[in-house]
């Protein structure tokens, strides 16, 4: 019996969003577009679920020039880049609120009335919308990404950089508030 | 008045990738049985269709191809800021890169040379009921844990003193982070890191290294065996000897306990991660047929976490119902 040797053959592993985050970190900004094209309906969806209709191009927007400055640290192993850019979206609506609670709070001592000028105008909530908004930044996320978005818990851990316990905690807790806002036996 | 069945949290775990394998098959035969899990499964398919169904971000062309220029401008001027930078700017960042790295080798080469080491500066925030104190000596800051559980956060200067968690069975040397300890019966029951890293020593001479995320439980035989030392006996490291035989009052207890309300220094997500990792132990004893170690684990969860989610549930196992 004979043995031959296996040679690896070297091949491109980077997938479309791989190559275009490379290109952005290189500089080329047009590559950007490629990936908008791919995943701003998708971004659009979360942002407004989580963050609310009126803010989420504002979130969009500020997801993809994040993602442009973060671009050289994109692992262009990965099928998409779908993750790492709700990820993103997700880190943003936390730091978002946090900044709009420093702002209240800057208002509130200067005497206004900055609750009533922070919150944007709201059209007629449907019920399942208004229990969402109830919850806190952190629940919703986890929440929007696990039901709608479709990811288990293990990715949103590592979207989020939180350990998985979190997940299930933030998840189990969001559920239940959901379901006691609707009166049911949580 | 609707009974629920005590296995209807399975349902919610199964959904969540917690419930595998035999577990999850035993589960699915249950629930063609169990009207209550399964009103439990329906009621979170309702949750999740509800979701589901909420109306899509209304988008038109015009406005996506507006967003897009906004982006790409936005993205473009922040480039072109980065590369348009003088080259005296760049004269004026190495300048301050080789002040920064002299800065460094003399705050370095100080530390080294010094005879008294940095303190580290640590928050200490106790469970109540929580046994430890607190020594001090010349190379090394230690907190001595006899039970209960403490949430650590350490900054620690480079070249500064070592900080260690002295546990009944071993010890715990941390690398700058922010961790928990939980010790009950003689026991180190739970370490969690949230950021950094710690070097867990046992008195059996294993050594496990914990990284962020990272948690460590005793496996069954140790839980099943506790030492017959009692809290006040010598303990079982030998280089802590010296250290354990000071006498307390010469060290003052120089940190308080930060009391329930400051809470924040110590982050959310540890607190929830170590409940999960506690009842999760609960659960996995009970399966493995423990039965005294479970109603053990299930008294330390109630201790630790009076006010954890899954406290029903863990009270029922703690009494032995």
């Amino acid at each position: 019996m004979t043995s031959r040797p296996l040679y690896l053959v070297p091949v491109s592993s980077a997938s479309p969003d791989g190559c275009a985050l490379r290109r952005v970190a290189e500089g080329n900004v047009g590559a950007l577009g490629e990936v908008y094209e791919r995943h701003v309906h998708v971004l659009l969806r979360f942002a407004a679920r989580v963050a609310g209709p009126d803010n989420a191009e504002d979130i969009v927007q500020a997801t993809f020039v994040r993602a442009a400055k973060v671009a050289a640290t994109y692992d262009d192993r990965a099928a998409s880049g779908r993750a790492w850019l709700l990820g993103i979206a997700a880190r943003l609506v936390q730091e978002r609120r946090r900044s709009l609670v420093r702002l209240s709070r800057a208002l509130l001592r200067l005497g206004a009335e900055a609750r009533a000028s922070c919150a944007p105008p709201q059209t007629h909530p449907s019920d399942i919308e208004k229990g969402l908004r109830r919850l806190s930044d952190a629940k919703r996320v986890v929440l929007v990404l696990a039901e709608v978005e479709g990811f288990s818990c293990d990715e949103i851990a590592r979207m989020l950089q939180v350990p998985v316990g979190t997940v299930w905690t933030r998840l189990h807790h969001a559920r239940r508030e959901l379901r006691q806002y609707y009166g049911e036996d949580a | 008045v609707r009974r629920r069945c005590p296995r209807s949290w399975e349902v919610e775990a199964a959904r969540d990738g917690r419930l595998v394998g035999e577990d999850r098959e035993r589960l699915v035969r249950h629930l063609a049985q169990c009207p209550s899990c399964a009103r439990e499964s329906r009621s979170l398919d309702a949750v999740s269709a509800a979701l589901r169904s909420l109306p899509d971000f209304r988008e038109n062309e015009v406005s996506l191809r507006r967003l897009k220029q906004r982006i790409l401008r936005r993205v473009d001027a922040q480039l072109v800021g980065r590369s348009t930078k003088s080259p005296r700017h760049h004269w004026r960042a190495a300048a301050a890169l080789a002040l920064a790295a002299t800065l460094l080798t003399f705050g370095v080469h100080r530390a080294v040379h010094s005879p008294e080491l940095l303190d580290p500066t640590v928050d200490v925030v106790e469970t109540p009921g929580a046994s430890w104190t607190r020594r001090i000596d010349h190379e090394a800051e230690r907190v001595i844990l006899r039970s209960g559980t403490l949430h650590f956060k350490v900054r620690r200067a480079p070249g500064g003193k070592r900080f260690v968690v002295r546990v009944p069975d071993g010890e715990i040397e941390d690398l700058g982070t922010m961790f928990a300890v939980t010790v009950a019966l003689n026991r180190t029951r739970l370490v969690i890191v949230d950021e950094g890293q710690v070097t867990l020593r046992l008195a059996d001479g294993r050594t496990v290294d914990l990284a962020s995320g990272q948690s460590w439980e005793p496996g069954p035989t140790s839980t099943a065996a506790p030492p017959a030392a009692d809290a006040t006996s010598p303990p079982v490291v030998a280089s802590f000897d010296a250290v354990e035989s000071a006498p307390p009052s010469e060290i003052p207890r120089r940190v308080a306990p930060a009391p329930r309300p400051q809470a924040p220094a110590v982050p959310s997500t540890s607190v929830a991660a170590g409940e999960d990792v506690a009842y999760l132990n609960v659960l996995r004893l009970l399966r493995t047929g423990q039965t005294a170690e479970a109603r053990a684990a299930a008294r330390d969860y109630l201790r630790a976490f009076p006010k954890g989610f899954r406290r029903p549930e863990v009270a029922r196992v703690a009494e032995g119902r």
